[in-house]
Order: structure tokens, then C-alpha cells, then sequence
């Protein structure tokens, strides 16, 4: 986290006029979706601290995370717990590009597999919000499967989202935008040694329809956060109490 | 007659240039919790 915390600070200092960038978390960073216990929960008061500290425009917060989190989480953190069961979505606005954000419904566990209405409950939202925004971006606890089903189903009619973050069960992936398909579906790589990069360029005259097959509209990358990006040093210090622990 | 070759090849070398800089851009940087069995930077 603390390379992550100077990536985070390097690239918002970074002025391109042309670029907005977005550093976006999403469910499960701190609670485990496996069973095991949550290495988060031997400090949930540090790791909250730290999850306050990096300058992230958007998380997602499920209630299995709050629930690692306990009471005592950063007041700037509860702006981004999403309840149970609905979906939920925020606007938020860059350099004059509206950015949607709509948040998949948070099913009872992991594993739970989501139902049709879960599924229109998302593209209704979307529906509603896409004449206010600019890009819609969806961001999934679903895991894999679910979210493969959810691409499958609305490929080919107009299809709700620009991009889908992923989350949850299942593996990662460095980005996929499927024939025919104009979302671009991300799913980070576990462990949080990466983060996930999808660029899109010319925003504003992007439309679903003719959007299609555009692939060099669309990179994907990941970063890798190895011993070439330094260490923040105030992160450092804040989770140096956790490792002493361990 | 290569002037005009060259014109035209110039030009087609700046609209895409000039397509990208009349819109912006977005970059997403995404951190989430998966599970699976790949990973492309391993210990």
C-alpha cells in the first residue's frame, strides 16, 4: 500500500488538460472472499487510517469490508458503503467529463449468484443516468461468472455500460472487450501488487453504437508496483505497527 | 505529383491526432479483491 499510495499521489500531480484520471477501489479490498480471515482484521483501525489516507476518488465498501472496518472507520470512508441488496450510483464530475458510477448490487455472499431482475436492476440505472453522464462505469462484487453472464446478456442490444470493473470470485484479468461489445471489462489480479489500467480515449464523442470495434479507443495495462516505485513514507510509518505485529 | 503524394500522406498521418486531441481521455486506475490462479507477477 505504500507503493500504491505514491503511485496514487505521482499521477494526480501529473497535469495533462486532456486526461482525467480516476483512481477507483473496488469491493473486497479489505475483507476476505474466501473464509479465511482478513489479514485487515488483526488492525482494522491502521488499515482503515490507511484506506483514509490514499487518494482515491471512489470506493466501494461492501458490508463485508465495514464489517472488518468496525465502527471506528474514518468518517471519509463512510461515504462509500454500499448497502445490501440495491443498487446504488454516483455522479461525479472532472475537468468537465461526468463520470457515472454505478455500484452492482451486493449479494448476501460471494458466492451468491445473482438473478435476472439483479441484472435489469443494473441496466435500468444505467438507462436512467446516461443522458446526465458522459461514461457510465460499473463496479461489480459478483465475481467472474456473474459478471460474464451479465456482458453475455445485454451483448448486442444497447449495452449499459462503458466499462465494467470487476471484483469478487474469480480470476483476474488485464482487460477484455469482447467482439461485438462496447464495455470494457476489467478484473484486477489478486494480492494488490498491481493496479488495473484502462485508458479510453475521445470520451465526449463516444456513443455505444458506433463505439464498436474501436478496439484502439480502448488500452488496457497494469501497473506493477515492484521496487521501481518508491515507498511512501508517511504510509510506511502508518503500517509499520501492523508488520511489527506480524 | 510527389508533392501531393506527400501532402496526402502528411495529412492522413495528423487526423487521428488531431480526432484524439478534440476529445479526453480517461484513465481508470482500479484496485479490487479477486480470487484465482493466475498471477502475472508472482513472489
Amino acid at each position: 500500500m505504500a507503493r500504491r499510495a505514491t503511485l496514487i499521489a505521482s499521477k494526480k500531480k501529473e497535469s495533462e488538460t486532456q486526461t482525467v484520471r480516476l483512481f477507483l477501489a473496488g469491493p473486497y479490498e479489505i475483507a476476505s472472499i474466501d473464509q479465511k480471515l482478513s489479514p485487515a482484521a488483526n488492525a482494522p483501525g491502521v488499515i482503515g487510517q490507511a484506506y483514509g489516507v490514499l487518494e482515491y476518488d471512489a470506493m466501494m465498501l461492501t458490508p463485508a469490508d465495514v464489517a472488518v472496518l468496525g465502527q471506528d472507520m474514518p468518517v471519509a470512508l463512510k461515504t462509500w458503503m454500499v448497502p445490501p441488496g440495491k443498487v446504488v450510483s454516483k455522479i461525479i464530475e472532472r475537468k468537465n467529463m461526468r463520470i457515472g458510477l454505478v455500484y452492482f448490487p451486493v449479494l448476501t455472499t460471494p458466492e451468491a449468484v445473482p438473478s435476472v431482475a439483479d441484472m435489469e436492476a443494473v441496466r435500468k440505472e444505467t438507462l436512467t443516468m446516461r443522458s446526465a453522464v458522459d461514461v457510465i462505469i460499473g463496479i461489480s462484487p459478483w465475481g467472474a461468472q456473474a459478471e460474464q453472464a451479465f456482458l453475455d446478456k445485454f451483448n448486442g442490444t444497447s449495452e449499459p455500460l462503458d466499462v465494467l470493473l470487476g471484483g469478487g470470485l474469480g480470476p483476474g484479468n488485464r482487460g477484455i472487450l469482447e467482439p461485438n461489445s462496447a464495455t470494457a471489462w476489467v478484473r484486477p489480479f489478486p494480492k494488490g501488487k498491481y493496479l488495473s489500467l484502462v485508458r479510453l480515449e475521445n470520451i465526449m464523442s463516444r456513443q455505444s453504437e458506433s463505439f464498436r470495434k474501436h478496439e484502439p479507443n480502448v488500452r488496457f495495462d497494469v501497473v506493477i508496483l515492484d521496487e521501481k516505485i518508491p515507498v511512501d513514507l508517511t504510509m510506511d510509518n502508518l503500517l509499520a505497527s501492523v508488520r511489527v505485529g506480524n | 505529383m510527389i508533392r501531393i503524394l506527400y501532402l496526402l500522406f502528411m495529412l492522413c498521418t495528423l487526423l487521428p491526432a488531431k480526432a484524439y486531441a478534440d476529445g479526453q481521455a480517461l484513465e481508470i486506475y482500479y484496485t479490487a479483491n479477486t480470487s484465482g490462479y493466475f498471477d502475472p507477477c508472482p513472489d
